[in-house]
């Protein structure tokens, strides 16, 4: 007898369903990734300034 | 190295690959073998790390503090930029797509060719740039150790192939996330150490100041100036562009974010990685400028090349005389600092300048021919700068570890490049082309005679690579030289809906063409980052023309 996952083929792409996550504040996420960039960016302007 | 190290290295080294080994033992699915499953988003982030800090990011980015100083980190500004775009665009359609094969997208929204396309440019340039991951630290570890380079490569090559195989997709991740634990506690605890022997002689905020007055704290240049290699607008700009490329349409990338447990989950790691990568590259360039600080109170070596100097040699005693005066002249600016002096301050400061120009003078012409006398013509001596720190001043045991974390470095890019060639071959060639019905196991057995195929290859070109070039440069060309072209098929795929298969493929290929010949007949005048940008924006050209003048083969299809 065979066990059902032995017919589990690679065009078929059996995986489960991944849920998205479509209810999560990623726009807070992102606005965050943006604002660390740029105050990063700050902090290495002042440190070039400062320790010219 | 002592017998205390050489404990410290193989246990560490021998603790990951049988935890990695030991973890997957009873890996069956086909999920977790291609793709792995079920990640969360700390593996997942530290696992796109992993693939990403290859060994020679260990070796070469505290060099290029040590002799650039801070600048090289602009290159990391479009980072965090492409990560939003990767979170919004692309890792949605791959999930919503169950893709094994980044690839296989491409067949969705065009035809076959475009997918065997898009994995034949990504074999190419993958497989050539396999051999030289673990050609080049494996050369200059071998080389200032005093160890046999067959050993090291072949030790580091099988252990790789060995657990790659083992566990697949799933095993190296797990492998992935102890490697990043034990180099961030070695890059760590290295950089406590210079700056607790640093304080010997200058505070953290006086060695900045050195560091600075010798112009190595420049981090952020807004200038305009084109021919300026590293600015903030090449950073955010070309930055953008080859993060974009790798980090979206590259399989050894996707691969690591394919395998999360929900699209959330991939979102959250690369977002990690958006946060965490350019603090990461600065505290390792900044472990240069400071490893640079430490040499200028400390005698470094006439160069740092591993040759043997003859003892009395009069340019060596030379070299060492222009360090002291440069040691003189740093007390004088710091005592400057300590008496806040302003006008004593400025005029020690143009007197270490003056000091440090002679002494990299002498330096500098004695290393011109050492190259020239023992065959290091083409190599960098920055590159063995780290090293050799790390050879000289680490306490018994620490040397071993941080020797563990460089090869744990260029195992953990190797096993994510294995992975992926041989997810490729598998899912986009061999499934596709010569057994398309086969039951999972068939296809694990697949799998892992590929990985152990690309294993071999990539050995085998080590071996026979007899070169002393800048090996990592040649790995950025040729991604460079082919990444542009893969993201112009993506993006082509994803915001150009009237753009068919035909066009696409073609518009495709005649864009890697004027690509590879511009570069062949334009002698380095185009800088090898703008390919990455010029490829994208030919492909979309080319495969606009194209469909306007091709009748159009097959309905439009939206992703």
């Amino acid at each position: 007898m065979t066990e059902p996952e032995e017919h589990e083929e690679l065009d078929d792409r059996v995986h489960d369903d991944i849920p998205e996550g479509k209810d999560r504040p990623w726009g807070v996420l992102y606005t965050l990734v943006v604002v660390a960039l740029v105050l990063q960016i700050l902090v290495f302007t002042w440190f070039t300034l400062h320790f010219k | 190295m002592s017998v205390f190290d050489f404990i410290t290295l193989f246990l560490t080294l021998g603790m990951i690959i049988f935890w990695g080994v030991y973890k997957t033992r009873s890996q069956k699915g086909l999920d977790g073998f291609l793709k792995g499953k079920e990640m969360s988003w700390a593996t997942i982030g530290l696992s796109v790390m992993a693939t990403q800090a290859s060994a020679i990011t260990f070796l070469s980015t505290p060099g290029q503090g040590y002799a650039s100083g801070m600048e090289f980190v602009q290159n990391y500004f479009g980072l965090p930029l492409a990560m939003i775009a990767v979170c919004t665009v692309f890792i949605p359609l791959y999930h919503r797509h169950k893709v094994f094969s980044a690839y296989q997208l491409l067949e969705d929204r065009f035809d076959k060719r475009s997918r065997y396309l898009g994995s034949f440019l990504f074999l190419l340039q993958r497989g050539l740039a396999a051999g030289i991951t673990l050609y080049a630290p494996s050369i200059i570890l071998t080389q200032v150790m005093g160890w046999n380079f067959n050993v090291v490569l072949l030790g580091a090559g099988i252990a790789v192939i060995f657990y790659t195989i083992s566990g697949g997709t799933q095993a190296v991740y797990v492998t992935h996330r102890h490697q990043m634990t034990v180099i961030f506690a070695g890059m760590i605890f290295v950089f406590g150490l210079v700056v607790f022997k640093l304080n010997q002689f200058s505070s953290f905020s006086e060695s900045l100041h050195i560091a600075g007055a010798l112009g190595k704290m420049t981090i952020v240049d807004y200038s305009l100036d084109p021919g300026k290699k590293y600015t903030i607008w090449t950073g955010l700009i070309g930055g953008f562009f080859l993060a974009l490329s790798y980090f979206g349409t590259d399989q050894s990338q996707v691969q690591r974010y394919l395998g999360g447990r929900s699209t959330a989950q991939s979102k959250i790691g690369m977002i990690f990685n958006a946060l965490l990568k350019v603090p990461m590259q600065f505290m390792i360039l900044l472990l240069g400028v400071l490893v640079f600080v430490f040499y200028l109170w400390n005698s470094p070596p006439a160069t740092f090349f591993p040759v043997n100097l003859e003892d009395g040699d009069p340019r060596v005693m030379e070299v060492q005389q222009a360090h002291s005066e440069q040691k003189v002249a740093a007390q004088n600016f710091v005592e400057a600092l300590r008496a806040e002096d302003a006008t004593a301050r400025a005029e020690s400061r143009e007197q270490l300048k003056q000091a440090h120009e002679d002494y990299l003078e002498k330096q500098q012409s004695f290393v011109i021919d050492v190259k020239a006398k023992y065959g290091f013509e083409k190599a960098k001596e920055s590159d063995y700068v780290f090293l050799n720190f790390i050879r000289t001043q680490l306490p018994i045991g620490m040397v071993g570890l941080l020797i563990a974390v460089i090869i744990s470095a260029a195992m953990s890019s190797t096993a994510s490049e294995l992975n992926a060639l041989s997810t490729i071959s598998t899912v986009d060639f061999y499934q596709n082309l010569f057994v398309k019905h086969a039951d999972k196991k068939h296809y694990i057995m697949a799998s892992r005679l590929f990985t152990a195929g690309w294993g071999g290859v990539a050995i085998i070109f080590a071996f026979f690579i007899k070169s002393q070039n800048n090996l990592i440069e040649s790995v950025n060309i040729i991604g460079s030289l082919f990444y542009g072209s893969v993201l112009g098929l993506f993006l082509t795929a994803f915001f150009f809906h009237w753009i068919r298969g035909t066009a696409v493929f073609l518009g495709t290929i005649a864009a890697q063409t004027v690509v590879l010949i511009s570069y062949s007949l334009g002698n380095g005048s185009i800088g090898y980052l703008w390919y990455n940008f010029i490829g994208c924006g030919l492909v979309l050209i080319f495969s606009s023309l194209f469909q306007l003048f091709l009748k159009k083969d097959s309905p439009a299809k939206r992703l």
